[in-house]
């Protein structure tokens, strides 16, 4: 729990204290890919994700950011059967899987300031899980808070007045009392505002 | 005064998260798809590994009425249209498994006893977490009991959460139920239960189809136990 307040808290700090050459803020629509941990339960790759994300440039080459996400798993099972023990269920089950990571990131910038910048990073912060297997008349929930590492490489296009911006993260979150560890391949695209000071294009 | 690009963005975002739902499988449900059968086995008379003393049983017997089972006080209101259709299917699966029907069980005993139960009530938003809700009904006592593992019986209730009443279905569950009958102690007013199906899903539908939810229903919880089956299947 204390954890969870201390990443939170450096989320926070993260995105009121960070100033620098260029600020950027805005969102990506997310795609991924169920990896370990989520492959087992659902496979179907999801279409359903977006993150509201930012970044402040410390230096030329440093870049500290944040990203607030939601990725939707699902997948429709007709007529599955369950084993566990000496049970066994038979029915159809709807299976959901809301992911909410909230992560604090460090970027380290390839490529001069006002061209196209490839980039690498490392996000850590923590993921809210929220999962639901609908089956028969009944729902089975699970919720619970990971710790989540978040590797990425990405690239920044200069476009007017921002970014366009595109990466690739793998997101890992560990397992907890509760639930076992989750992870994701996600791509994600979208386009970030400038609102630093510094002429955009 | 607001930057255009601010509220741009941020009902961009607005739009795009009602866009992204928790559970974003959006389909007309059918009822046979709410359906869902569950059986389980005392484990002291079958292991997956080779133990099976199912294969003992030979002879069975179907009381020939039906238990409903309703909370204490209230009237009974469940239909018995079903009832010989139940049985009926019942038996047909259990003839099928290789067992003989004993017709004069005071004359000579059975080896198995089937009981059947039906209850119907309300769901209404319920939640079923990671345990598993079983009704397993004390005859004497008229209340829900669970088996655990170890074959002893403890009081049970249906897991009903108020968290917001979203939807409403109309259940109803067929309890079937295996009793060793040469365990059976008269003193005692428990049943030696070995082993159990259970149909559950939502009322509703024509008569026709009805009874063939409740056929698949029964004939599955008998084909997803094998163990049942006398080996010369």
């Amino acid at each position: 729990m204390k954890l969870r307040y201390c990443l939170t808290g450096l989320f926070l700090l993260t995105v009121l204290m960070a100033s620098g050459q260029g600020r950027y803020f805005g969102y990506t629509y997310s795609i991924s890919s169920p990896k370990s941990g989520i492959n087992g339960y659902i496979n179907n790759i999801s279409y359903r994700g977006i993150n509201f994300e930012g970044f402040n440039e410390l230096n030329e080459k440093f870049a500290i950011g944040w990203l607030a996400g939601w990725n939707v798993f699902s997948e429709k099972l007709l007529n599955e059967v369950y084993v566990k023990d000496n049970v066994t269920i038979k029915g159809t089950q709807y299976r959901y899987m809301n992911l909410f990571p909230i992560l604090a990131r460090g970027l380290y910038l390839l490529g001069k300031q006002s061209g196209i910048r490839p980039y690498l990073g490392a996000g850590l912060g923590m993921t809210s899980e929220v999962s639901r297997t609908d089956l028969g008349l009944y729902s089975i929930k699970n919720k619970g808070w990971h710790f989540t590492m978040a590797p990425e490489i990405g690239i920044n296009f200069p476009v007017t007045k921002g970014l366009i911006t595109g990466s690739l993260r793998y997101a890992y979150s560990v397992k907890t009392t509760d639930l076992g560890h989750v992870s994701y391949l996600s791509f994600n695209l979208g386009y970030l505002f400038s609102v630093s000071k510094r002429p955009a294009l | 005064m607001k930057s255009p690009k601010y509220s741009i963005c941020f009902f961009a975002f607005m739009i795009l998260s009602l866009l992204v739902s928790c559970y974003p499988i959006k389909e007309d449900l059918t009822r046979d798809e709410l359906d869902m059968v569950i059986t389980m086995y005392d484990k002291n008379y079958y292991l997956p590994s080779g133990k099976n003393d199912f294969q003992n049983f030979r002879t069975f017997v179907i009381p020939d009425t039906i238990v409903h089972i309703t909370e204490s006080g209230v009237t009974d209101t469940i239909s018995r249209a079903y009832d010989s259709f139940i049985i009926g299917q019942v038996r047909s699966n259990l003839l099928k498994a290789g067992y003989t029907e004993e017709t004069k069980p005071a004359v000579s005993a059975p080896d198995i006893a089937i009981t059947i139960s039906i209850s119907t009530g309300k769901i209404i938003n319920s939640d079923w977490y990671q345990y598993w809700g079983w009704y397993w009904p004390d005859y004497e006592k008229g209340i829900a009991a669970s088996l655990n593992p170890n074959g002893h019986y403890y009081p049970f209730y249906p897991p009903y959460y108020g968290l917001g009443s979203t939807y409403t279905y109309s259940s109803g569950t067929i309890l079937l139920e295996m009793a060793d009958v040469s365990r059976v102690d008269p003193a005692v007013n428990e049943l030696p239960i070995v082993w159990a199906g259970i149909v559950n899903g939502a009322l509703g539908g024509t008569t026709e189809v009805l009874q063939s939810r409740i056929s698949t229903g029964i004939d599955q919880s008998f084909s997803q136990s094998p163990y049942l089956y006398k080996s010369i299947r």
